[in-house]
This record gives structure tokens, sequence and C-alpha cells, in this order.
């Protein structure tokens, strides 16, 4: 048992402090756990809320294509057969339970989810107005897309457009699609259709994805939809989601990922030692394995020779807990806010680093003028705040970008260089703030030194 | 054999003609009854028109692909103007600006093009579509004589304009045909004068823009800035030409509402609401963006620097979606939940 009081407190205040600082890096799968709101007229029966297992894992998906393709269409056709099998939900916009601290961070993003489950994920499946929306969803982590269905009609095949489509897949770092040729009630002519899959694979290709093996399904979500042509319409689906199911890998979940914890607070505790507070983002520890300390500063290792949650003591800790860590042999003096605890040689310390950058409108709490190279704000990730150089990435020679002003509401690709170095990865996202206020968000896309 | 036709989609209006009943008329008029798949492919890298139109127009012309492309330019139009007829009430709240300026610098125009989604506002077609309007818009500047100052382009009288052999209007109806989206010329306007020894200076900046297949670009924000100065020389000229092409960029991120403090003064007097701070709504007052002080400072340093007296003479900015109505778009999860009921 820790004796300190001061611990005590330390660790009785977490919650609230840790929730502040985490919501800004949440992962959006942590949000869907929250409260549904069920569809009556779809759910076979009420009780079905019931057999929603959190337990499996969680996808968010996507689908893209051309306006009159049938992307709603095809939504609702997924929804209506698995909630036959399974169950489905809808979260408008409005029904999303966000957290006070996103309400105050104010970025607002046009897309609401719909919810269903097949035998072995759970699915929140997003839909976009337009390119710039999915950019905000991925940069801000609000709706992170692990994969995408791409839908197009039988009647039009790909169209102009459906290279930005893709090109989009990419720049949110989608590496697996699904493709969905829906309306293919309309066309009487199998080798049309064989060309429109052919055509769609071939731009794949061209796009970077894997064309060949790239699952292709022809339906229509219409037919689904309407309870008719069973072929094309509902069992076209399940082949769909099957594919989905099979294609799309599901992420590594935080638990499987190694062992990180942020430091918010250092205690001396006499007679023990130093403890460190801080909420475990990801992975799980068992007292008495080794960690490293990474961040402002030479990483070292340590061993962990004590958890404390709640004033008891345990022996293991993992992802969400709030707990105290007793370090063997480190002084207090050798550690600060912003370091983080973590597996050994799992993370590493940075201090440049390409990033995409949203920079939040007027509307959104943000800056009302542009700014131009060499913008200086505070950079703040995890339990670290830190400031930042923002520059544009020169040309091959050294030569200047064509253009140089950011304005509020710009998505941009710009070099961060920080004055400390601190434990940074590729993904992960942090806000800038200037004059305590938050002016953009960001997600690190290639780490330089 | 018409009975065997397989029902199509209330939607597809007949367009998709069954094999069997192509094969009906195709042994009274000697079309051929089935699509060859290979030219299909073919037609289609030439001409990425929809599939059915392309499958159609195969049909119509015995699989020749030199005729079916023909067939398709005469279709184009056509075509085009039905599916603009059946989304013409779609909102149009995206799109990009585009701008042009002639070559000796002396007239630019400035055009905004609104589509439905950023997806088709980024694509090249689009993008091309709306530099080519711009260079027709040009092509209006000084045109009647116009003081040389920024002048409103109807949009009609833009539309009319023919540029290789066709009307931007039919420019548009055609892109529409390809993009399925509703596309609007909305607004368009003009500053200087095609007479390439005038003394002005124009030049334009487009923020976040978006390169089309000649290299022209079309983005969110565009602005456009007339200087003068009586200096000739080339030199002279180019200075000037940089010094207006930021003084665009200011006007793009800085969106001043005057050129300068006696226009503010005017309209503050004149009792006009949300004039602002002169710092932040006149031109010249503003602090320049690429530094220097304020940019009244910079254009006596510039005019000291060429031997003669610089200034504003007009300026405009178009973002786009300015002033839409945009449509309440019910969100995406109560869309589906509407087609479930």
């Amino acid at each position: 048992m820790f004796r300190s009081v001061a611990l005590r407190a330390a660790t009785e205040s977490l919650g609230m402090r840790s929730l502040s600082m985490s919501a800004l890096t949440r992962p959006v799968a942590a949000r869907n756990l929250r409260a549904h709101v069920m569809l009556k007229t779809l759910a076979r029966s009420y009780a079905d809320a019931a057999m929603y297992s959190r337990s499996k894992p969680h996808i968010n998906v996507g689908t893209i294509g051309h306006v009159d393709h049938g992307k709603t269409t095809l939504t609702a056709a997924i929804t209506k057969v698995l909630s036959e099998t399974g169950g489905a939900t809808f979260r408008g916009y409005a029904d999303i339970d966000k957290a006070p601290e996103e309400k105050a961070r104010g970025i607002t993003i046009s897309t609401a989810h719909v919810e269903y489950e097949t035998s072995g994920r759970h699915y929140a499946h997003v839909d976009c107005p337009g390119h710039a929306d999915y950019i905000k969803n991925m940069i801000t982590g609000a709706a992170q897309m692990d994969g995408a269905i791409i839908v197009v009609s039988a009647t039009d095949g790909q169209m102009p457009q459906t290279r930005e489509h893709l090109l989009l897949a990419r720049q949110v770092g989608i590496e697996k699609l699904v493709v969905f040729i829906n309306k293919a009630d309309a066309i009487d002519d199998a080798e049309m259709l064989e060309l429109v899959e052919m055509e769609m694979r071939e731009l794949l290709t061209e796009y970077g994805f894997d064309g060949d093996n790239t699952p292709v399904i022809s339906g229509s979500a219409l037919c689904a939809l309407e309870g008719r042509n069973p072929e094309l319409g509902a069992e076209a689906i399940k082949k769909l989601m099957n594919a989905v199911d099979e294609h799309i890998p599901t992420p590594v979940r935080d638990l499987e990922k190694p062992f990180l914890m942020p430091v918010e607070d250092i205690f001396s505790i006499a007679g023990r030692g130093t403890v460190v507070t801080g909420r475990v983002e990801r992975g799980q520890i068992v007292k008495g394995q080794e960690l490293e300390i990474v961040g402002f500063g030479a990483p070292f290792r340590t061993t962990l020779t004590g958890i404390e949650m709640f004033h008891k003591q345990l022996e293991s800790g993992q992802a969400g807990d709030n707990m105290g860590a007793l370090l063997r042999g480190v002084k207090r003096e050798a550690l600060t806010r912003g370091q983080v605890l973590a597996a050994p040689g799992s993370i590493k310390a940075h201090n440049k680093f390409l990033a995409s950058l949203y920079v939040l409108t007027k509307e959104e709490g943000g800056r009302h003028t542009p700014f131009s190279d060499n913008y200086r704000p505070q950079l703040f990730v995890r339990t670290c705040d830190v400031t930042a150089i923002l520059t544009h990435q020169r040309g091959p020679n050294g030569e200047d970008p064509p253009n140089m002003m950011v304005m509020p509401g710009d998505n941009v690709t710009m070099q961060c260089e920080l004055l400390s170095e601190i434990a940074i990865e590729k993904g992960m996202r942090f806000t800038i703030r200037e004059g305590g206020r938050t002016v953009g968000t960001g997600v690190v896309t290639e780490l330089i030194a | 054999m018409l009975a065997t036709a397989v029902v199509c989609r209330p939607s597809c209006g007949g367009s998709i003609f069954s094999a069997a009943r192509v094969g009906f008329y195709a042994a009274l008029r000697g079309y051929a009854t089935k699509v060859d798949i290979k030219a299909l492919k073919r037609l289609r890298e030439l001409n990425p028109v929809p599939m059915s139109k392309a499958k159609e127009a195969l049909l119509s012309s015995d699989n020749d692909i030199d005729q079916a492309m023909v067939w398709l330019e005469k279709d184009a139009i056509q075509s085009g103007a039905r599916k603009a007829e059946k989304i013409k009430n779609r909102t149009a709240s995206d799109g990009a600006i585009a701008i042009q300026v002639n070559e000796a610098l002396t007239s630019g125009a400035i055009i905004e093009l609104g589509c439905e989604t950023d997806f088709v506002a980024r694509n090249s077609t689009f993008v091309d579509l709306a530099s080519t309007i711009a260079r027709s818009g040009l092509e209006l500047a000084g045109h009647p004589a116009t003081n040389s100052a920024l002048t409103q382009i109807d949009v009609g009288e833009l539309s009319a304009r023919v540029a290789s052999g066709r009307t931007v209007a039919d420019m548009v109806t055609e892109t529409i045909g390809r993009l399925g989206e509703n596309i609007v010329l909305r607004r368009a306007a003009t500053m200087g004068t095609p007479d390439a020894t005038d003394s002005m200076v124009v030049s334009g900046y487009v923020h976040g823009g978006i390169a089309g297949s000649h290299g022209a670009s079309a983005g969110k924000i565009g602005g456009l800035v007339a200087i003068k100065s009586s200096v000739r020389s080339d030199e002279h000229r180019r200075t000037l030409s940089q010094l207006a092409g930021r003084l665009a960029q200011q006007v793009v991120g800085y969106s001043p509402r005057f050129i300068a403090v006696s226009e503010w003064q005017a309209a503050s007097a004149a009792g006009i609401e949300g004039v602002g701070e002169p710092e932040v709504t006149v031109l010249e007052a503003q602090q320049f963006l690429f530094g220097g002080g304020t940019i009244a400072e910079v254009l006596a340093k510039v005019a000291k620097g060429v031997g003669a007296p610089v200034e504003v003479v007009s300026f405009v900015r178009f973002e786009r979606g300015e002033g839409v109505e945009k449509a309440a778009r019910p969100d995406f999860a109560e869309e589906v939940r509407k087609q479930l009921t």
C-alpha cells in the first residue's frame, strides 16, 4: 500500500483530468460503446438489443461513390438484410453522445452513422457528403474508416470522379476496399457487368489498390430493400458483407498493442520511491515488467515494482485504467509530465514529422485570419504540451512552394518541428492551440527525425 | 420476340434495350444485335460516357468505334440536357472558382462554377470546364467601355459565348451528362482592358487550387486585383504583376471590403452597417501578408522602386457557395432510415 495521501488525492482526481486530456485523441470505438437508439420498425424484437455483443470486434466502414449510384439505398439494404439475422441501429448526428470536451472543441463534421453487425463483427457505417468531410474525419479521428465500400452503378460504370473517390480512400489511409456494383438488375447483358467489374479492377490497380484481389460484388440494393429478386437482392447483400468481413482487416485493439501510459503527475513517496500517475492509453502491464521512459531527453529503462488503483494494489493494469505506477530506482527529477511509460522499444522520441492538419474555421472557434510558413502554435498530445514550428515542405532543391498561405477551413500537409523530443508515432493525433484556444487538429503521417 | 424483353427498372426509361428488342429492330434496320464488349471498353476509354450510353452508341453504329464516337458527339448535348433537366433542382453549393488573366496582364476574369460535391469539383473535367469558361469571360473584359474597373458579367451573356465551336451553355450541359451532377455557372466578373498597351496590371490567386489537365487550376476561393502605374518596362511590369498576385492573395486571405480609407470613411458617413475597423476591412490599411507594413506602405515602397505611383484600381473576391442557400441535408442515418420505411 502506498502511504502517501498525496498519491491518493492524485489518483482520485485522475478520472476527471485524464478524460479531458484523452478526449482529443480518444479513438472513435470508445464512443460507440455508448447508448444506442434502436429502430423499432427494423428490429424483429426489442429484445434484440440485448443480443448486441460488445465483445465483437468493431469496424468503421464508409460508402464512397457518385451521388446517384445508391449509397443510401445500399446502406439501408445492408441494414435491412442484417436486421433479419442480427441487428442494426441508427445514430443521427444529434444522437451521438458527445463528451463535453468535444462539444467545446466544436468541429462541425457533417456525418452520422448507422450501426449493424454481422455474425463476426460490429460495424459503424458512415457516409460523408464530400472529400473534405472525409479528410476532416480522418484528421480529427471523428470517424476514421478502417475500410470502404466503393459503390458504382452498373448502368453508368465508373465515372470520371471515381478517380477522386479512390484518391480519397488512399488519402485517408484505407488499404482494403470492397466494390459493390449496384443496379445490376437494370443490365441484361452479363458481359457488360463483367466489363464494369474489369474497369473497376484496372482503376483500383492504377490507384495503388490490389485490383486483382479486391472483392467485387454485383447486385441491386433496391431489390434487397424491396424484398424481390433475392439473387441480386438479399443474397448479394449477404455476399457483400461476407466480403467486407473477410477482406477488411480488423484493426488491432488497444488491449493488444504494446503498453503505453502518458505521465500526468509524479510523486515521491518516502521509503518507497517514485510514483507516476496516468491513464493507460493501450496495452497491458504486469507488476515486475520492464518499462521505458520516453520523451524529453534520452530514454531510459526501469522496472514497474507496484501498481495502485483506487487505493488498492494490483498485479496488472490495462488500457483505460487510471493507475499509479511505482518505478524502481528513478529519481523524481528524472521524470516530467508529457513523457510516456512504454513497453521497451515500442515507441521512440522524435521532434520532426510531417502531419496532415485541419485548420478550424472562425465558426468552429478557430483563427479568423490565415497563417503562413513558420507558424508557431502550441502542440498538445496526450499529457504533453510543446511549442511547434510549422513549415511548408520545400521542393527537391529547397524551393519554396507556390502558395504558403493556410486559411481557416483548410486541410494541409506541413512539417512540424518540436522544441523538445516527445514520444511520437505515425497515426498519432494532436491538437494545435494558440492563446488558449484550439486552432487545429492534426495527424502524424510521416516521421522525419 | 418483344415479349421476352427483360423488365426494365422504371428509372432507366427504356434507354437500355434488351437484346431481344434490339434484335427485332436490327433485323429491320441492319444494326448490330449485340454490343462488342471490346469495342465498348475501348469507346469508354476514348470517351468516358455512362456505360449504357456507350452501349447505345455502339449498337446504333454497328459496333464501329469511330461511328460511335460521332454518335456520342451528336448525342452529348441532348442526353446532357435530359440529365440536366432531371437534376436541375438539386443544390449545387460546392464547386470551384477559376481565374484567367490575358497575356499582356491588362485584363482578368473570375468565374464561379457550382456543382454538388467536391469530388466533382476536384475532377479535371470540371476544372478544365471552369478554366475554359473563365477564358471565355476574359473576352468580355472591357466590352463595352467599362472604365477598366470591376464589372459583373451577366451569366446569360457568358453562357452564350462560343469557344471551340460550342457555347459555354452547351459545354456545361455536356459536362452534366458526363459527371451526372447539377452544374451551374453562378457568377462572373472581369476587370481591366484587352488593350495590351494599357497601364493596368491584373493578377489573380486561387486558394486550394486543383490543377486540371491543361495546367490551369480552380479552387475554393479566388481573388483578382488590378493595379495601375504608368511604368512600361517589362521588368517593372513583372514586379507589378508579382505585387498584384500577392495582393490577390491578401484579398483572398483577409477579405477586405474597401480599397482605401477614404472609401471606408464615405461608407461610415453614409451609415452603412458592418464596415468594421479600417485595419480589418480596408485593403490599404491591412498588414501585408508578406510583411513590410501596411498595404499602403508597401505600395509606396514599390512606387519608389519603379519610379512612378502605384495604385490599386479594383479587387474582387469569390468564395465558392457564397450566398447559396444550402439545403438542410438530413443526416445520413436519417436518410437511410427514410428508405427503410
